[in-house]
Formats: structure tokens, C-alpha cells, sequence
């Protein structure tokens, strides 16, 4: 990702790929609610550190991290909205949210299915090793959204506004049903990302996002 | 009258804060407060004459974040000298009685977790201290740290530059009373102390209720004067604006019981005003310090939260000594390779076993030592809290080292050969404790040579500024088997340390026995002895539990155990020579010989591949498949249990070892007479309608089979109708259910609402990555389980 989307605020779809894939240990080691080592060879158990290696080699193997984003600029009026997305923006708190906002960009992130896959084998063989990959994937996956949101993050904030925290479906007011409407919005489905009719998404080991664009207003210590 | 003549006998009113009132001048948004003393010193200095005016005794220069990288952001970081002088002129403008430097964090984070070295830091900090003293400031303070590595750099700078201006020392604590890195008032006590500070305190926090207990552990931890700036409280948002809960006549009452606690200055931070200074000053200004007992003077060390004492009347004190390279090569290669699995190991255990702590040792020849020694402190402190000792005749190792210990190290060792001088002053420069070689030229084998290197040491050593309590001399526990009397005489060199030069002692212990069979009979007894005569500490190996029992047993007769407190704890229900008992909570570990202990271990440590094939062999050896079960791997799942109940083991550990298990059972089961085991209850489970992420429930199910509980796995989307039916079908004693998402998770309240319509008598629990306690309740679950670690517990608490 690059400034060029600052300046294309208007919504064509950006497909990513080649996004770089790194593991954060710590994040993984709290995901598997290790909470006393700083690193996977800290573990002082070798077969569970071996485990957790084992799982972490496979993911970074099967993982294809794929994004889809698109730019809406909400000073066009409703009507652009409306037509981009007609379900999407739900919730009082999230309208109230919008309106501190400018333009959103709207994010899809995925890992890809053959990670999937591998889980769903080992689950029949050995439940802690599903697990492990498992929980490797969800750090890879919030390892793929933190790289991808601060280059989306860095293009906003080139164009000179403050990026807003991210949000997400299911986040205070924002319902999970929107995730639909979100995919389509964002042109999810050219990074292969979908959503089944109870609304899980497929490939499981993806996320959408949207970051607001506001006035910058700083801070300072009391 | 000097700043620190005052402190000790009469309370000293710092001021409040300087940031919101600037931002009332008009200060705007994200620009640094700091950037005002040379753009807008009107405005800084009126802030501090309010300060003055409402009876403070000290302002703090607004100077909090003058530092090159913060000031950077906001393109100044060349102007860290301008901006603090001028800071300086303005405190001192407005007639403040003593005008402190104020020093806050770097905004960096430093190695390992960052990038920014010690050196760096303390560079960083030297120029912002160096322009405030250059322009004449009274007292330097810290404030606001978290960080004890940080702050420690940043009190390095200050005593390679401040001669003989004071120094205070303040960080931030949690409601807990513990830093969001771990560290505990009394080990920041400690820390600071060794470091010559003349005030240690803290700042910001919660408030001053949760402040009140920091100044009463700090005070009963140090004969320092301690100080407090609280905040009024935790800021909430109020319609864009930070809004303090705490108004200066609910903050004032809390002065009086800050003083009563033992603060000797007390001032504001975030969300105080001039008019909570003006009733603090009113109240407590000027009052006499409160006296407080004072303390025995002994060597202190620290980890972040821990405090090792050395010296009489403490307990005695076994160093670990098994993160050491020498004679050991599957080590030494490791270290070669870079490699710190047995380092960690080697910890680990070492804490496990009761060690008060460790000495750290990476000399390997051709290895860069300074390297491995900083990775091996920041390693070491990572896995276990407690006190370390560096161990190196590398005075760069011993350097890098000191710069990334979080909390006060002991350094082993200095001798008297050659001059001593350069190790004692990086030892003192850093705030560490120094282990004393009583060697020179020669060995000495007979007491009068060994003291006559003591004192020679301990005269240098306080030469170099470090006082005896910062000191421990080593007895020479020479090697038996060569030096008979001068191996014994190290008992009566003990004494002499005490009796003469006022000093600790401690020995390595394991010289003794060298040379000779039975080496650790040789050293337990000679331990006995040595305690008889005095010594403090050991330097051994804590995995030898006939040592530490030796050594629990000898305090008994030393002065060290008063009531025998300590020796009741560890063996009041045991058995004279009792047979070692599995591993938890510090005993030794247990060295599994045969199939069965081979299978149990096999369970504890998740071994899965490992736990079916002995339970084959054990059923090969004869062992009845229920003995099996409920002999060995029932205790060992429940040891397991106990050890994650201690937090020495994690939800990882657990899953594994029940996995373990259950390929165990898988084997056994063939063997065994249907229910024969037994069942602690029935339990239906499954993902409610909707949600199909199972990897939870497959383990919660995993868990509680494996502790005996009958589970029917009803799979994933299962309707509140299966539910019902299996509940009713299986006379289930509970029904669990899983979601992941907040859009099935309605789905648990029908099934509820369901199973009580059908008169069930299954009681419910609710888990899941949405859920909550809160959110249990209102589905109308009966519990909530937060994660596999407490579904067993709380599957077993609706049963009864």
C-alpha cells in the first residue's frame, strides 16, 4: 500500500498482495496464554516448544495474506454511500463515530484457505495441534491487519488527516451482520474473501476493518 | 538551609500540575508543554508563581518531556539545552525556595524490547541534565517512569553529572501497587537507594487512595525520605474534555495520612491545582517528619519485584549456581551457538527449587561475553523473578550486563589483585552490590590472609563511594581433598569478617568437596558448619534438596529462623527421609526411573506420542489398565492441574498433558471393564446453532474428559433442540456450550430457556471468545467459563 489511495478517495478497489509476513512471538505466546516467556525458545518445555515451532513453520507456510480496500469519501453526500453501500453503516454510536469522519476506508484481510484446511485435518488427529496452528494463524492474521492498517494508517495520515483506531464489525454498535455489505463494499471477493449465509467468513482466518480519516487534533499530558 | 537538610526533618511541599494550565493559556493541542518556556516563559512562569504562591516549597521546571527525541517530534531536538535552561530561569523567576529539574520518560523503549541502548538513554538524559544544572538547579527529580531500566539510566546520567545536587527518584505504580512492568515499591526501594538517591517516591498512579499503601511499602523499605505527587485521580473524557473525579478538598485529608505514612514531600500531579497544593501546604507544610524505625542495614538486592536481604538475622541466602558454562560442554556449545535454552533452563529450575537467586556465568572462550551476558540477563529476567548475580571477570560483560538488570544485581567478584579501583566504581556507577574475592597475589589458607585481603577490599571499596552493606566477602571455601586446614579455616574466616570489618559473607560452596566422592554429603555438612560460624549465603546448586533441607535445618541454630517458622513450613507433615514427591511449588523435581513414573511424567509434560506408547508398555508389564488410570495418570493430571493452579503451568501445558492423557486412556480402554472408572458427572456440549468454531470446545472437552468427567460431544451448529434432546437423553448433570461470535450467541439463551421448559435438570455454563461473565448472566447460564484452564474447575462446581 502507498499514498497513491490518499488521493483516490473515491473507491476504486485496491487489491494487495505480497503483503511481507511476520510472526510477533509475544502476541502468539499471550494468544496461547503462555504469559511468563518473551519468546517461543523460552519455553522451557522442549515439546512444547517444539509444538509451538512445528505450528508456527506450517504457517508461515500455508499463509497467503491477501487485502482488499477501498476509500469512500463520506463529504459526497449520502447518496454515493447509499449506493456503495446500502446496509452498511448501522449503529448510533457508529453513525455518531462517522460524523467526526471525513472519508472511511474499508479493509479486507485474509490468510487464505490452505490454512484452514491444515486445521481442519489436524483437529481429527490431535486437538492440541489444531489448536497451536490455530492460534498461529489468528497472530499471523492480526499480524497481516496491524502491517496493512498502518500502511493504510501512514496513507492517511500523508494526506493530512489522523487516522481514527480501527474498527470492526461486532465493535460497540456496529453489528456482525453488516459483514456482507462490508465485503461487497471493499471488493472483498478479488482477494477471495466471502461470507456464508450465517455470516462467518471465508476463508475463517480473515477480518475486515474501517478506518475513519479526522481533522488531526493532537493531545498533550495533563 | 539545604534542600536535603529539610527533607529529613520537616515536609516539603512540592507543586501540582503545569500542563492543564498552560492549555488554559491557550496552549494548543499536541504542541509539547516544554516548547513554551522559551515561546511563552509568561505564561510558565505565572504557572509557577501560582505554585509559589499557594505555599510551595518546590517547582518542578517544565521540563518533562526535554528531552532530544520527544523534543524532536516537534522539531526541537536541538534546543534541549535552550529549552531546559530556560525552563530553569523561569522556575526560578517566580521566587520558588528550591527549584527541581524535572526529568520524565524518554518516550523510547529501551533493549531488549526496544531499540534504543542503555548508553543511549543515558546520553539522552545527560542533556537535558546537564543544561539543568548548568543553569543552576536545586534538586533534579524523575517522575512518571515505569520502566526500572529506564529510570535507572536516567539516575546514571544524573550521578555522572550532579556532584553533590540531590537527587529524587519517582516512578509510577498501578492500583495493584506494581508498575505496568512489574516493579514493586520495595524493589524500587531498594534499586533507588543503591543508586544514592536522597528521596525516593511516587507519582501520577490512581490517585492517592492506591497511592497511600505505595508510601507506606516504600517507607517500611527504605530510611530515605519518600515522596508522593498523586493525581486527582483517573481522568475520564467528558465531552471531548479530560475530566479529574477529584476536587483539591477531597485530595487535601489524604496529605495528612501521607505524612502519618511517612512521605516527607508531598506535591500534585495530572489534575491537581494551585488550590490543592495551597491545603496540602496548609495541612502538612512545614510539620515534622514522621520518625520512622530504622532499618538493619543489611545487603538488599532486587529483581523487579522481589528483595533478596544478606546478611544476619535474614534468611539464609542460596544462590543458584547452575547457569555456568565451566565443565559442562553441551552448555558451553550452546552459548557458542548463541543459544540460551539451557540458560533458561537452568533458571527455570533453579527457581523452581528455591533458589534466592541465581548467578549468572557465560564465560565461554571465543564468545563475545558482553553480548551473551546482556542476552542472558534479559533472558533470565524474562522467565523467573529473582535477584541476580553477574558472575564474570570481564569488566565490558559485567558492564552490559548491569545495564539491563531490572532491579540491584550482586556482581561476583572483585579481588585484590591488581587494582581494584576501575570494577568497584562501574559497581558503584550502576548501583550494584559487590562480592568480595579475598585473593591477591596468592591464596591465602589461613583466616589472617583472608582478612588481610578483606579489609584491604572493603577500604577500597568504600573509597569508591559503596558502603559495607553494599558489600559481601567470600569465606574461600577451598578444596578439602588439597587444603584441609584452609578449607576449615573458612569457617573461622566467617566470623572474623563479621566480628572485624561489619561484612556479609558467602562462599562457593561446591570448592569444598572437590576432589572427593561423595561431594554432596561433604557439602551439605560443611554448609552446616559454615552457618554455625556466620555465613549468609552460598553460592550452590539449588537442585540438591538434601543441601537445602541441610540448610533449612542449620538456620534453626543460627539466629536465622526465628520460631522455627521456616522449618515448620517445609516439612511439618513429612516423613523423616521421605521419598521425594513429584515436582510443584519448589520441591525437587523427581528423576522418573520406572514405567509408570515415565508415563505420569509423560502426562505432565504433554509428551502425547510418548504417554500412549508407555501406557502400552505399562499394561506389557503387567499393570492392570484401572490401576494405570487411577494410580498414575489420574494424580498426574491432577498434579498437573495443582501446578496450573500455581501458575507454574499454562493453558498449553494443560491441553497437552490432556491430550497425553487420553491417548493414554485410548490404550488402556480395551483393558478396561465398561465405567469402571467411574464418572465425576455427566456433561452435553457443543457450538450452539450457527457457530462453527469448535477448537475451544474440542479442547474443554479434551480437558474434561481427562479429568474424569463422562462428556457426549455433540459436535458444532447444534439446534437448541439437540441440546435439549441429548441433555434428556444422557440425564445430563450439564449442558456447555461455545460461541465465537455475538451473532450466535443468542442461541445459548433459547437453549436455556428451552431446557427448563422441558423440565431438565442439567444446570448450564456458557464460554466462548464474546462472552462474559455479565453476559453469562444475562443469557441466564449458571457459570461462565472464561477459557479451558477453568472448565474442569467450573463443570465441577455446578456438579458439587
Amino acid at each position: 500500500m502507498n499514498d497513491r489511495h490518499a488521493h483516490r478517495p473515491h473507491g476504486s478497489v485496491h487489491l494487495l498482495e505480497d503483503i511481507p509476513l511476520t510472526l510477533p512471538e509475544r502476541i502468539l505466546l499471550r494468544t496461547l496464554k503462555l504469559p511468563d516467556v518473551q519468546s517461543i525458545d523460552e519455553i522451557p518445555e522442549r515439546g512444547l516448544r517444539d509444538d509451538v515451532w512445528r505450528a508456527v513453520h506450517t504457517g508461515l507456510e500455508l499463509a497467503e495474506p491477501r487485502a482488499a480496500a477501498r476509500w469512500l469519501a463520506l463529504s459526497d453526500g449520502a447518496d454515493a454511500l447509499e449506493q456503495l453501500a446500502p446496509e452498511l453503516f448501522e449503529g448510533r454510536d457508529l453513525v455518531g463515530w462517522l460524523e467526526r469522519c471525513n472519508r472511511v476506508t474499508l479493509l479486507a484481510v485474509t490468510l487464505g484457505d490452505a490454512l484452514d484446511a491444515r486445521v481442519d485435518a489436524l483437529r481429527r488427529d490431535s486437538v492440541t495441534e489444531a489448536w497451536y496452528l490455530d492460534a498461529v494463524g489468528s497472530t499471523l492474521l492480526g499480524a497481516v491487519t496491524e502491517t496493512v492498517g498502518a500502511d493504510v494508517s501512514h496513507a492517511i495520515r500523508k494526506a493530512g488527516y489522523q487516522p481514527t483506531e480501527r474498527r470492526s464489525p461486532g465493535d460497540g454498535d456496529w453489528p456482525e451482520e453488516v459483514q456482507f455489505s462490508l465485503l461487497q463494499s471493499c471488493g472483498a471477493a478479488e482477494a477471495g474473501i466471502g461470507c456464508d449465509a450465517l455470516g462467518h467468513l471465508t476463508p475463517a482466518k480473515s477480518t475486515t476493518a474501517m478506518f475513519g480519516w479526522i481533522v488531526d487534533t493532537g493531545s498533550v499530558r495533563l | 538551609m539545604s534542600f536535603r537538610d529539610v527533607a529529613v526533618s520537616q515536609v516539603i511541599v512540592l507543586d501540582g500540575s503545569m500542563g492543564a494550565y498552560l492549555q488554559s493559556q491557550g496552549l494548543p493541542a499536541g504542541l509539547a508543554p516544554d516548547l513554551w518556556s522559551v515561546q511563552r516563559p509568561d505564561a510558565v512562569q505565572a504557572a509557577h508563581r501560582l505554585y509559589v504562591d499557594a505555599g510551595a516549597d518546590v517547582v518542578l521546571t517544565n521540563t518533562f518531556g526535554a528531552t532530544a527525541f520527544l523534543l524532536g517530534n516537534h522539531g526541537a531536538g536541538d534546543q534541549v539545552a535552550e529549552i531546559n535552561r530556560a525552563a530553569v530561569r523561569n522556575a526560578r523567576a517566580a521566587g520558588a525556595r528550591f527549584v527541581a529539574g524535572d526529568i520524565g520518560p524518554l518516550g523510547l523503549v529501551l533493549q531488549p524490547s526496544g531499540e534504543t541502548t542503555f548508553d543511549e538513554a543515558v546520553a539522552l538524559f545527560s542533556e537535558q541534565i546537564r543544561a539543568l544544572l548548568d543553569e543552576g538547579v536545586d534538586l533534579l527529580l524523575t517522575e512518571t517512569f515505569i520502566d526500572l531500566v529506564e529510570l535507572r539510566a536516567a539516575l546514571v546520567a544524573a550521578n555522572d553529572l550532579r556532584g553533590d545536587v540531590p537527587l529524587v527518584a519517582c516512578m509510577t505504580f498501578g492500583p495493584d501497587g506494581v508498575s505496568d512492568t512489574g516493579v514493586t515499591p520495595e524493589a524500587a526501594a531498594v534499586t533507588f537507594e543503591a543508586l544514592g538517591v536522597d528521596a525516593v517516591g511516587v507519582n501520577c498512579s490512581t490517585g492517592p487512595r492506591g497511592m497511600l499503601d505505595v508510601v507506606r511499602r516504600l517507607a517500611a523499605s527504605t530510611d530515605l525520605p519518600v515522596a508522593v505527587q498523586p493525581n486527582a485521580g483517573v481522568p475520564r473524557q467528558e465531552g471531548g474534555r479530560t475530566v479529574f473525579p477529584m476536587t483539591p478538598a477531597q485530595m487535601a485529608p489524604y496529605y495528612e495520612r501521607f505524612v502519618d505514612a511517612g512521605a516527607a514531600l508531598v506535591g500534585g500531579c495530572c489534575g491537581t491545582t494551585p488550590e490543592t497544593i495551597r491545603l496540602a501546604a496548609d495541612l502538612v507544610g512545614g510539620r515534622p517528619v514522621s520518625s520512622r524505625p530504622a532499618l538493619p542495614g543489611r545487603l538488599r538486592l532486587a529483581s523487579r519485584s522481589r528483595v533478596l536481604e544478606i546478611g544476619p538475622g535474614a534468611p539464609f541466602a542460596l544462590v543458584g549456581e547452575r547457569i555456568n558454562p565451566t565443565g559442562k560442554p553441551k552448555f558451553a556449545q550452546a552459548l557458542q551457538d548463541g543459544r540460551l535454552d539451557r540458560v533458561l533452563g537452568a533458571a527455570r529450575r533453579q527457581a523452581e527449587c528455591g533458589a534466592a537467586a541465581l548467578d549468572v556465568n557465560v564465560g565461554v572462550p571465543g564468545i563475545d561475553e558482553p553480548a551473551a551476558m546482556a542476552d542472558a540477563v534479559s533472558a533470565v529476567q524474562n522467565v523467573v523473578d529473582l535477584p541476580l548475580c553477574l558472575d564474570s571477570s570481564d569488566l565490558a560483560a559485567l558492564e552490559r550486563g548491569l545495564q539491563r538488570v531490572a532491579g540491584r544485581p550482586l556482581v561476583n567478584s572483585v579481588n585484590a589483585e591488581g587494582d581494584p579501583g576501575p570494577a568497584l566504581a562501574l559497581m558503584r556507577r550502576y548501583g550494584a552490590a559487590v562480592l568480595l574475592l579475598p585473593t591477591g597475589d596468592a591464596i591465602p589458607e589461613d583466616v589472617e590472609g583472608r582478612l588481610r585481603f578483606a579489609r584491604h577490599l572493603v577500604e577500597r571499596a568504600e573509597a569508591a563511594g559503596l558502603r559495607r552493606q553494599d558489600l559481601v566477602v567470600d569465606a574461600l571455601a577451598l578444596a578439602a581433598a588439597a587444603m584441609q586446614d584452609g578449607a576449615a579455616s573458612a569457617v573461622d574466616a566467617v566470623r572474623a569478617y563479621r566480628e572485624e570489618l561489619g561484612v556479609a559473607s558467602i562462599c562457593g560452596l561446591s570448592n569444598i568437596s572437590f576432589g572427593l566422592p561423595r561431594r554432596r554429603l561433604v557439602n551439605r555438612t560443611f554448609l552446616a558448619m559454615a552457618m554455625a560460624g556466620g555465613l549468609d549465603a552460598a553460592i550452590a546448586d539449588p537442585l540438591d534438596d538434601e543441601l537445602q533441607q541441610a540448610a533449612v535445618a542449620a538456620a534453626l541454630f543460627a539466629g536465622r529462623d526465628p520460631g522455627c517458622a521456616a522449618f515448620l513450613e517445609r516439612f511439618t507433615g513429612t516423613e523423616e527421609m521421605a521419598a521425594v514427591v513429584p515436582s510443584a511449588g519448589g520441591a525437587a523435581p523427581v528423576v522418573a526411573t520406572t514405567v509408570q513414573e515415565r508415563l505420569a511424567a509423560a502426562v505432565v509434560e504433554g509428551d502425547r506420542d510418548g504417554a500412549g506408547v508407555l501406557a502400552g508398555k505399562a499394561l506389557e508389564d503387567g499393570a492392570e489398565a484401572l490401576e494405570i488410570l487411577l494410580g498414575t495418570l489420574t494424580p498426574a493430571i491432577q498434579q498437573l492441574g495443582d501446578l496450573f493452579a500455581r501458575r507454574e503451568r499454562f493453558i498449553p501445558h494443560l491441553v497437552a498433558g490432556a491430550e497425553a492423557m487420553q491417548r493414554a486412556v485410548a490404550v488402556l480402554e480395551p483393558h478396561l471393564e465398561a465405567g469402571a472408572a467411574g464418572a465425576r458427572g455427566r456433561v452435553v456440549f457443543g457450538t450452539v446453532a450457527g457457530d462453527v468454531h469448535d477448537i475451544g470446545k474440542n479442547i474443554c472437552v479434551l480437558m474434561l474428559r481427562s479429568f474424569g468427567f463422562e462428556v457426549f460431544d455433540l459436535g458444532r451448529s447444534v439446534s437448541a433442540e439437540q441440546f435439549v434432546a441429548a441433555a434428556l437423553q444422557h440425564d445430563a448433570d450439564v449442558v456447555a456450550m461455545s460461541a465465537l461470535m455475538t451473532t450466535t450467541m443468542g442461541q445459548m439463551g433459547a437453549v436455556v430457556a428451552r431446557l427448563e421448559a422441558a423440565g431438565a435438570r442439567a444446570k448450564t455454563v456458557v464460554g466462548g471468545a464474546v462472552l462474559t461473565a455479565e453476559a453469562a448472566r444475562e443469557l441466564g447460564a449458571d457459570a461462565y467459563g472464561a477459557d479451558a484452564g477453568s472448565i474442569v474447575d467450573v463443570v465441577g462446581e455446578l456438579i458439587g
